[in-house]
Parts: C-alpha cells; structure tokens; sequence
C-alpha cells in the first residue's frame, strides 16, 4: 500500500491544488442535492398539508391565493365571504365547515379566527393551559411562545391594521389561555382565537360602558343627545380595549352574524359522495364564493416548480460535464508537468502499474473526500431543511 | 463481523455515493403525516342551555344519556356566568342543545367558546312565522362608526308554544340520532310519544282563545305563550322613577289595543306593585317562563299551570 502513502503525502504537499479540486467537486455536486432536498422538503410541506385539508371554500378570485392563504395564513386576500356560507354548508350536511377568518396580527403573528373544531381536525394539542374559553381569549402555537415568551396568563396585543389610521380596528389585549404543542406545521406560528373574537377585532363587536349610567360630569364630553327614548354618544363612548369578567357582559355585536366576514371555509366531508355534491354546488351557483381542492392547487402549482427545476437540472448537468472536462484538463496537464517525476520514480524500480496507481489514487482520494464533504453537507441541509422550508412558506 | 460480510457493505457505500452524486433530484421517500383524526369518542352527556330543551332531550333521549343543564343553579340561567371548567365540561360534551339564532336564549353562549360541530341549534327546524321579533325597547345609542343603532331583539321562549316546542324536540331527535345512531329506533319512538302530548297542551292551550282574553302585557317574553293561546295583549311598561317610588304605574304604549283588565307578571308581584294594580282595577296572573326547573311536576304541569292562570282571565 505504498502508492496509497505517497498518494496521500502528494496531496498534503500540494494542499492548495487539492482544496480547489476538492472544492470544484463539492460545489458541482452538493448544490444539486441542495436544491432537490430543499425543493423535495418544500414539496413534501406543501402538498402534505394541502392533502389534509380536503375543500377550501372562499371568495372569487386567485384560487392560488385562496389555497396559501387558508394553508398558511400569509398570503392576503382582499375577499372575504359572509359567515352564511358556514351555516348553508352545514344545512346541506354534506360538510362539517370550519370556518377560518385570519386578517389581524399579534407581533407580526397572524390572528387566526376559527372554531374548536378546527383544533381536533389538524390535531392540535395542547402542551400546557386551557384551550379557547371565552371571549378575548387567545391560544398561540409553541414558536409563538417561543419568540415571544408570552405566557399563559399574560396578554398578547394585536397590532394595528395602520398605524395612521386612529379610525380602524381597535387591538384587543387577548389572554393567553394555553399554549399548543409542537407540529412543525404553520400552525405552530399562530395566535388562534374563536371567530367571535376576530370579530371584536375587526369591530363588529364591542363593549363600552353604559350609556344611562354616565355620570353627570362626563355627560358633556360623552353625551350628545339624550331623551326619553334614546341617547346618542359621542366618540369619547370608547370601546373596551380588553375583554375581562367585569366588562364581559357588555360586549355585543352589531348586524347579523350570518353577515360578518370570514377568510375561507375548510370543508371537511364524511365521504367522497358528500365532497363531489359540495364542489359541485359551488361550481354550478354560488356567485360570491368558489370551492378549491387544495391538493390540486398545489399540484399545479408544484408541477409548474418542478418544470422550471428541470431547466436547473439541465444547468447542473452541464456545469458537471464542464468541471469534469476542466477537471481532465488539470490532470492531464499534471500529468504531463509531472513526467520528470514518474521518470523518475520508473528509474528508481517503481513499476508503470504502481505509477498509475499512485496517479489514480490521488484522484480517487480527492473524489472520496470531495463525496465525504457532499454527504455531511447533505446531512446538515437534510436536518435544516425542514425548518428553511417552513420558514420560506411561512415567510418568517 | 468479519471481513467478508465488511466487504459487501463497502461495495454498497461506494456504488451508493456515485448516485448521490449522479441523481441529486431523486426522490427521497418521506411518510407522509397522516390526516388528524377527528373522531371523538362519546361520553354519553348531553348538555342543554334552557330546562324546557333539557326537558325535551331526556324524554327523548334514553336512559343511559344524561341531559345535563349546567346553568340550572342559577338565579337566571339566561344570564348565567359559567366558569371556566363549566365550559370545558361542556366543550365535552357530544351535544350541547340550543335554541338558536331567532330565538337566541343564552345570553352567555355568545361569549364562550364551544364547539360549532356539537351544537345543536333548535331553531334550524323552525318555519319563519314561529318566530317573534320586538321592536327595540333598550335605548338607542350611538358610536363608533356604525352611528345612532338600539337591538330590536328576537323572543327566546319558544317552549312556551308547545308546537314550536314541537318542532324543536324534532331537531333534537334528528342530532341525536345522528350521534347515538344505535339509539335512533327508540328516540323515534320517544319523539312520537312525546309529540302526542305537546299536541294535547297545544290543543289545551288554543282552547283559551274561544274566551276573548285580554292581558296587559308588560313583558314581551310571554309572547309565544299569548300568540298559542290566542290572546289579545295590550303592550305596557312599566313607568318607574329613578329613585323606585313610581315602580307599579302601569302606562300603555299601544293605545290601539284598547284596555285589559289583566296584567301577565313574570314574577310574583312586589306588595307596593300589588297595591298599585288594586288601585288601577288590574288582576295580576303570573306565568311561569320556565327558566328554572320547577321543584315540583315538570315542563307539562308548568304549561297547565300556565293555562289555568290565563283561563282565569276572563
């Protein structure tokens, strides 16, 4: 194994020509591999959530959109569609529809407005607290509390829509009642709230103080007009910032519920039978809103990704073929800087079989620590990817 | 491990890193995570908001279900406080009976967090002519943006009409079966016989309309109960000083309806109030709402009861 030790010594000696063999190796091969595992990690995301969530239902309009955005809760969408469609869907009782209403934010997390069922179909658990009990309450996913270190007890307040806007939405101070278990899933990501606290958010609901028991020294700045029948306030009449026991009962809503909004409907139907007469009402009459199977959604949208990856496998192919002809180029002109060299060696007794042993093996060994490099790099992406990904979904 | 089980795995590992190397877009086979489950086992508890639905799911329900009303020890259950482990035990719950919208009853159910799957809202099986709205009585307000708004508002007791109560046992029966499916037989059977005798109070009640009854009315909960009855109501309030001296002075505010000598209460009347009435000619007859479950007889011997104080208004 003498060729092996000289093979080994000839590479230390010449470090710098072997890193940038080594590092025109790594490179042509690792980012590749990069690519399709954070690709296939992406994919892997993407459509295992949009496999779970069977119908989304939503207002007119980007389909794509309407799918990321009941999926991930980044994306925006201007629509919205009336808190009736939940009720007709479930008139129909061919799903049970979960509403979803998600257009506020707590620290730059979304706000997702939902019922408990929404809880038991991603599976949701929770790792310490209650869930959703009352109004005002709140429930935050585990890197919610993780980046914020808001516990359970404390208040968590959402952000104003517009800064300049002071005619808005009011934020709420919601309480945290639990916080959930991790999924590694957006969910992971939310401040969830029952769909009657978005509302509040929004303004469709609110608490104030009683107008007939303002006190006399107040009444100027707070009562414009009263008689017997009725009193108007003024805009000093604030509503509650904070939902709490002793403010609890006066909060009310305004108009009817059936026509508050929501982002989308998840649908989610006993049987295919169910599921097919659910899409197929949708797509035969319903104006305002649309039914989208997210599955498909993202299969188009991935199907698309997946084209244009096959012009970077092409580029990656290419730029192989060329390194590896730079490659040949380098060894053959070293071979040839190296003649006096071999000479050498063939006159000291070495045999031309143990030269070009020797020769192969200092490329066998730059190739073997090149592929060793590849497959710890691959390993350390494969362990992140997860986390990128959802990161790159979720833009966080 | 010896060496010539050491050499095939070596093999392997160099055939395996050339693919690595060759097929970077491969597929890596990655299990899937499979869909939440959103089956729930079943406790066998029912819960409902009003004693009447509580009333009406037992008899329907069988033995081995209990209807639970949480709000029961209440003073009024309509505007009951429930804790947070109350609303955890009933998120539990594989049914929680409502009313509904249109005859909204729990004034709390809006403030707390249950689950939209487990509820069942009677008023779903009502037609649009069993429902009551009344103008709005509180004062108008305005702010915010919305301007000058007050809450007309909608009656909340159904029951008191034993064929709305009717309709609303029917939607019962239906969520019940659906949840207890192996029950479904003997609920239908309970519904029929249960349904014969919310006919004969209904029948019993219709009867009071041969006698031209006349109430004063001062609160308009008792609407289903007059509306069944066929009993003409002349609207009132009650004029009452801050200060409480004046509480008893009954004023009209439909003076299209003519007078009564009769005055429906909804709670035994204060002595000064009793006082009051003696002095304007007026017989109070008090009805029963039915908030709370009665200490003795149950929702039918509450409703006869209720007929027989109406038929003493002739």
């Amino acid at each position: 194994m003498g060729w092996l030790r000289l093979a080994i010594k000839y590479i230390a000696y010449h470090k710098f020509k072997s890193l940038i063999l080594i590092a025109c190796i790594f490179l042509t091969a690792f980012l590749p591999i990069a690519i399709g595992l954070l690709l296939q990690q992406f994919n892997q995301k993407i459509v295992a959530r949009a496999t779970e969530t069977p119908i989304v239902i939503g207002a007119k309009g980007s389909r794509l959109d309407l799918t990321l955005h009941t999926l991930y809760f980044k994306t925006p969408i201007d629509e919205t569609i009336p808190f009736s469609h939940v009720r007709d869907i479930r008139d129909t009782e061919w799903a049970n529809p979960i509403p979803v209403y998600s257009k506020f934010t707590a620290k730059d997390f979304p706000i997702v407005g939902t019922n408990l069922d929404y809880f038991d179909f991603r599976g949701l658990r929770l790792e310490a607290g209650n869930g959703l009990v009352t109004l005002g309450d709140c429930v935050i996913g585990s890197k919610v509390w993780e980046k914020t270190r808001i516990g359970i007890g404390e208040t968590l307040i959402s952000d104003r829509e517009n800064l300049l806007d002071i005619g808005g939405s009011t934020p709420l101070k919601m309480h945290v009642r639990g916080i959930l278990k991790t999924t590694d899933t957006p969910d992971d990501w939310c401040v969830f709230v029952d769909l009657k606290t978005a509302w509040i958010i929004e303004g469709l609901g609110h608490g104030h103080q009683e107008l007939a028991d303002v006190a006399d020294e107040e009444s100027d700045l707070k009562i414009l007009n009263r008689d017997d029948e009725k009193i108007v306030a003024s805009a000093a009449v604030r509503p509650y910032l904070e939902i709490n026991d002793s403010n609890i009962d006066s909060f009310h809503f305004h108009g009817e519920t059936k026509d508050f909004p929501i982002s989308s409907i998840i649908a989610v139907a006993p049987d295919k039978k169910s599921e097919t007469l659910l899409i197929g009402r949708y797509q035969a009459g319903v104006d305002d809103a649309q039914a989208v199977i997210p599955e498909s959604v993202v299969g188009q949208l991935m199907s698309m990704v997946f084209r244009v990856k096959q012009f970077f496998d092409a580029n990656a192919i290419l730029i192989a073929i060329s390194t590896a002809l730079l490659l040949l180029l380098v060894v053959l002109l070293s071979l040839k800087l190296r003649q006096r060299e071999m000479d050498t060696m063939f006159k000291l007794g070495c045999s031309r079989g143990t030269i070009l042993l020797l020769q192969v093996g200092e490329m066998a060994i730059v190739f073997l620590v090149s592929a060793v490099l590849v497959a710890f790099a691959t390993g350390f992406v494969w362990q992140i990817s997860g986390g990128l990904v959802q990161r790159l979904l979720l833009g966080q | 491990m010896n060496e010539a089980t050491q050499i095939p795995a070596m093999k392997k590992l160099i055939l395996l890193l050339p693919m690595l190397l060759l097929f970077p877009a491969c597929d890596l086979l990655i299990p899937r995570p499979s869909p939440a489950s959103s089956k729930r086992e079943l406790t066998n508890r029912v819960v409902a908001v009003s004693y009447p639905l509580q009333f009406l799911t037992q008899r329907i329900a069988t033995d081995d279900i209990v209807v639970e009303f949480p709000a029961g020890e209440a003073d009024d259950p309509r505007v009951w406080k429930p804790t947070i482990e109350d609303i955890s035990q009933m998120q539990k719950a594989d049914l929680i009976i409502t009313n509904g919208p249109g005859i909204d009853y729990a004034d709390w159910l809006i403030k707390v967090t249950l689950p939209d799957s487990k509820s069942c809202a009677t008023s779903e099986s009502l037609a649009l002519s069993d429902f009551i709205k009344v103008k709005g009585i509180d004062i108008v307000h305005s702010h915010g943006p919305e301007g000058e708004h007050s809450h007309p508002f909608m009656i909340a007791y159904s029951w008191l009409d034993p064929a709305v109560a009717k309709k609303q046992a029917s939607k019962i029966t239906e969520r019940l079966s659906k949840v207890y499916p192996q029950h479904a037989d003997q609920f239908t059977a309970n519904l029929k016989k249960l349904g014969s005798e919310l006919d004969t109070l209904k029948q019993d009640l219709a009867s009071l309309s041969e006698k031209s009854i006349r109430v004063y009315s001062a609160n308009p909960n008792t609407k289903f109960l007059t509306r069944a009855a066929g009993i003409s109501e002349v609207s009132a309030a009650w004029n009452v000083a801050p200060d409480g001296t004046n509480e008893g002075q009954l004023v009209m505010t439909d003076q299209t309806t003519g007078d009564a000598g009769f005055v429906l209460l909804v709670q035994s009347p204060s002595p000064e109030l009793a006082e009051s009435l003696k002095a304007q000619s007026k017989t109070a007859i008090k009805i029963d709402l039915l908030d709370k479950a009665p200490t003795t007889g149950d929702y039918f011997s509450v409703m006869q009861e209720n007929i027989r104080q109406l038929s003493s208004a002739k």
